[in-house]
């Protein structure tokens, strides 16, 4: 077990980014610190430490929780995809060792970077109203929900053979436990039966801190106690299955994509619920192709179809919960819009980043500039990526839009009479969305051409899209002090125009230059292989 | 193919003045080359010397500064569509996504080249068994050895049955054994009628490998032609080696100096070595003049001067 843990801090000990991870650990806790100190104490004067605490508290246990699954979620998928998972297992270790080993090494990164924030997080007993029990329950919650996190990344990892299908499938179960509570209790009250307390605050780490926070310790303090022993068990449940199937998997190291029939009764074919057969996906690839190359390069992702997706069937579940939940604030669809608002965000971003992802994977990897060499034409490229890139988002997108058509519908055959203003900022709030989403495509695109990081190029098309007019919004209503109706007009004027000045100059210099910018572009500047 | 060439041939390749700086440095200056179909045509020079930057050109990568270059007639400027469909081109780089299977990939560039649905597989699995890789088809690409993907690269080259073939550096990185398979396979390439320029540093395989050879140095052509005549036109005349008894050395260059038309003689590892002022001298006439004073003459042999060594000269191993 010893070997496996030393050589992976060996390796883990080369890599720069494990100091990297232990600052923005350290560093993002101190900026919202230096926040709260700065920026809200002037205003509201002296506070207490229980907001900040809290503040922080939600940050880190989500950070953890998907941080958890990011470092674990490669540790056997990279063993199997070099082949080394076997050479493991002709030494004299044992399935146990290899997972302890993994999980010990692959761990201590997060773990090193959940140490380094604590002392941020402390910081807030110095502003009083937080205790040190308090602290100390926060850092044990901490602590269980990593270990639960990394739990939840290992096992997946033992069953895919690519990290995103590992990391993917594992957010999707994390994000299922912090809504379980949720549907749960949705799920109770529909038979009319009236849910205890613990179960709706039980499975997620977030929900858990909320109750104990309200509460703190004094009204139940068994609760903390239920919830840290519920992550416990199913982390080790997670270790169980991840050294169960570590034993198996090395086995197939071949990488062929043998398909495994789906069969409810053996859990090792769950994963092709993801993946497709074989036969399907080579019939979807004839058809795709003769549409263009890159449209089938596109939409060739399973998981990067279902992606937008995901954020509308979560926008649903969300406002169902909040049916459930609450009833006077969602009776006037404020819970609603609420929701929709971030779902257009959240979809516009998710829309820039697959788009920049897309480009700067084919720049990279060389295989664009080999398409430029073929017979294939910028003209139909272009029309790959677009296609492709609409088949992924269009269904979501007229979901979305059907989605508020009903909410609207619904809202005002409850309420006789309709405020009129909603309507109006709900119509330009869709036209926006759909002219948005025209437009940064394109911009994207563009821009991914010359930066070797998507992340960075969804963020300029970002804040051309959404900030640059939202700016010029602000600053000429702050300005003019026009009526309503003219708001709305102005808003949605802006926009259009924002968004095709941006769509259309950034189609034109994609027709016009992307051939030359991605060969010259190409020697320059990328190392290769 | 060959079989049906056209009555009145046109070169392969064939370059007027071809010139690319970069800025003020100048890549590629004033490149007048014309390789025949049929070559397996060898393309030399050091690092930066310029062999990337012509390659890309024909390959439509690249617009010339001045110049022009014509593949198989067409001009690679004005004509770039109708190149690329003639043209089978391989950086020096993968160029693979690493995600996808074999397969995939390639049927990702065949319809790139627009191969109709229904003849794809056969033209798939036709490049993989040419290339050797059939039993790797449903295998990922990330999976793939170095040398496997060189060959995977070949394969995409060969699935729209280009004529002529651009490699840049086809076996940097390949074992002894797969630069050997490597070499045997554009052998069988040549064989089935296609022109092959390939780029590379590995002189002796070119050697053998090639019929005709071009040696480009700080982005000037210093020889183009066949592979035996380099050594005529860049070294200044043959060289024999003449093994004659111990202790009779400083004789034998006492009788080989009073000969014709020699240039140099002198000593080397316990040899004589005799160069020659043209290759028009007789040899005979020296091994004649050691045998008739007397002297007992073990060995008589022609220089092999191999291409490493023409390259070694002819470059003086700067680099742009
Ligand atoms: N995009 C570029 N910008 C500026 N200079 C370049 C660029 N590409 C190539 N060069 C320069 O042009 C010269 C020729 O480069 P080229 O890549 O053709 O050499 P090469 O013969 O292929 O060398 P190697 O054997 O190393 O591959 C080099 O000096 C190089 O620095
Ligand atoms: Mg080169």
């Amino acid at each position: 077990m010893l070997e496996v843990v030393e050589r992976e801090l060996r390796v883990a000990s080369r890599s720069r980014g494990i100091f990297a991870s232990r600052a923005v650990a350290a560093g993002i806790p101190l900026a919202i610190l230096l926040y709260y100190h700065l920026v809200m104490q002037s205003f509201y004067g002296r506070m207490s430490g229980s907001g900040l605490f809290n503040t922080l508290m939600y940050l880190a246990l989500f950070a953890v929780s998907f941080g958890g699954l990011r470092s674990t979620s490669d540790s056997i998928t990279s063993e199997k995809r070099e082949g080394t998972l076997g050479l493991l297992f002709l030494t004299a270790l044992s399935a146990t060792d290899v997972i302890a080993g993994k999980f010990a090494a692959y761990g201590l990164r997060s773990f090193y970077s959940l140490i380094a924030t604590l002392p941020m997080i402390a910081l807030s007993l110095l502003l009083g109203g937080v205790t040190g029990g308090e602290f100390l329950c926060g850092s044990l919650l901490l602590l269980n929900t990593l270990f639960f996190s990394l739990a939840l990344g290992l096992v997946c990892s033992t069953f895919f053979k690519r990290q995103n299908a590992a990391l993917g499938v594992a957010s999707a179960l994390m994000m299922v436990l912090m809504l379980a509570g949720f549907l749960v209790q949705a799920a109770l009250e529909w038979w009319q039966i009236r849910p205890p307390d613990v179960v709706v605050h039980l499975f997620s780490p977030l929900m858990a801190f909320a109750k104990i926070s309200n509460s703190f310790m004094g009204a139940d303090p068994q609760f903390f106690w239920i919830h840290v022993g519920f992550l416990q068990a199913l982390g080790w449940l997670c270790l169980l299955l991840a050294k169960r199937g570590v034993r198996e998997c090395w086995k197939e190291v071949v990488v062929a994509n043998t398909f495994t029939r789906m069969n409810w009764l053996n859990w090792r074919s769950w994963p092709s619920l993801l993946v497709e057969s074989s036969q399907s996906l080579a019939a979807y690839r004839n058809r795709a192709l003769s549409h263009s190359p890159y449209y089938w390069r596109v939409t060739r992702s399973k998981i990067l179809r279902m992606l937008p997706w995901s954020s509308v069937i979560l926008a649903v579940l969300a406002i169902c919960c909040g049916f459930v939940f609450d009833s006077g604030f969602v009776r006037q669809g404020g819970f609603a819009v609420f929701v929709l608002v971030i779902l257009h965000l959240v979809f516009r971003v998710m829309l820039a980043a697959s788009a920049a992802f897309v480009m700067v994977e084919d720049r990279l990897s060389g295989g664009l500039e080999l398409a430029l060499g073929t017979p294939l034409t910028v003209k139909r490229l272009l029309h790959g990526y677009y296609w492709g890139i609409w088949r992924n988002f269009g269904g979501p997108l007229a979901t979305i839009i059907l989605l508020e058509l009903a909410i609207f519908s619904w809202v005002a055959f409850i309420e006789a009479d309709l405020d009129k203003e909603m309507v109006r900022m709900m119509i330009c709030f869709c036209l926006n969305l759909v002219v948005d989403c025209l437009a940064i495509v394109p911009l994207t695109l563009w821009k991914a051409i010359d930066l070797n990081k998507p992340q960075h190029a969804a963020g300029i098309a970002g804040l051309r899209i959404l900030v640059v007019p939202g700016v010029l919004f602000v600053l000429l209503v702050s300005l003019a002090h026009p009526d309503g109706d003219s708001v709305a007009i102005i808003w949605v004027f802006i926009n259009f125009f924002n968004a095709l000045l941006n769509g259309g100059i950034s189609d034109r210099k994609l027709r016009d230059h992307l051939r030359e910018r991605v060969a010259s572009r190409f020697t320059a500047k990328i190392p290769l292989v | 193919m060959s079989d049906q060439a056209p009555p009145v041939l046109t070169p392969a390749v064939h370059t007027v003045g071809l010139t690319r700086t970069y800025g003020s440095m100048t890549a590629l200056s004033d490149l007048n080359l014309t390789v025949n179909r049929g070559d397996l045509f060898g393309f030399i020079g050091s690092n930066g010397a310029g062999k990337t930057t012509s390659l890309r050109i024909l390959a439509t990568f690249l617009t010339p500064t001045s110049g022009t270059a014509k593949v198989l007639g067409c001009d690679v400027v004005t004509q770039s569509d109708e190149v690329r469909h003639l043209i089978g081109y391989m950086p020096d780089f993968f160029g693979v996504y690493k995600d996808m299977e074999v397969t995939e990939y390639l049927d990702f560039f065949a319809a790139c080249y627009k191969i109709p649905s229904a003849s794809r597989d056969k033209t798939v699995s036709d490049v993989l068994e040419l290339v050797g890789l059939s039993e790797k088809k449903g295998a990922l690409i990330g999976a793939l050895s170095r040398g496997m993907q060189q060959r995977l690269g070949l394969a995409r080259v060969l699935i729209h049955d280009p004529q002529l073939l651009l490699l840049d550096e086809p076996a940097s990185g390949l074992d002894p054994r797969a630069r050997i398979e490597m070499m045997a396979i554009l052998q069988e390439l040549q064989r089935l009628g296609k022109t092959i320029i390939i780029s590379s540093h590995i002189l002796s395989e070119l050697q053998s490998l090639c019929n005709r050879v071009a040696i480009i140095e700080k982005g000037k052509l210093i020889y183009a032609g066949p592979v035996q005549g380099v050594r005529d036109q860049m070294s200044e005349g043959p060289v024999y080696w003449v093994t004659v008894a111990h202790g009779t050395q400083a004789q034998a260059i006492e009788v080989i100096k009073r000969c014709d038309g020699i240039k140099e003689v002198e000593m080397a590892d316990g040899k004589i070595k005799v160069s020659l002022v043209s290759s028009e001298t007789d040899p005979a006439a020296i091994s004649g003049a050691l045998v008739t004073s007397g002297l007992r003459l073990l060995g008589f042999r022609e220089d092999e001067i191999g291409l490493e060594e023409v390259f070694m000269r002819v470059t003086r191993g700067d680099t742009q």
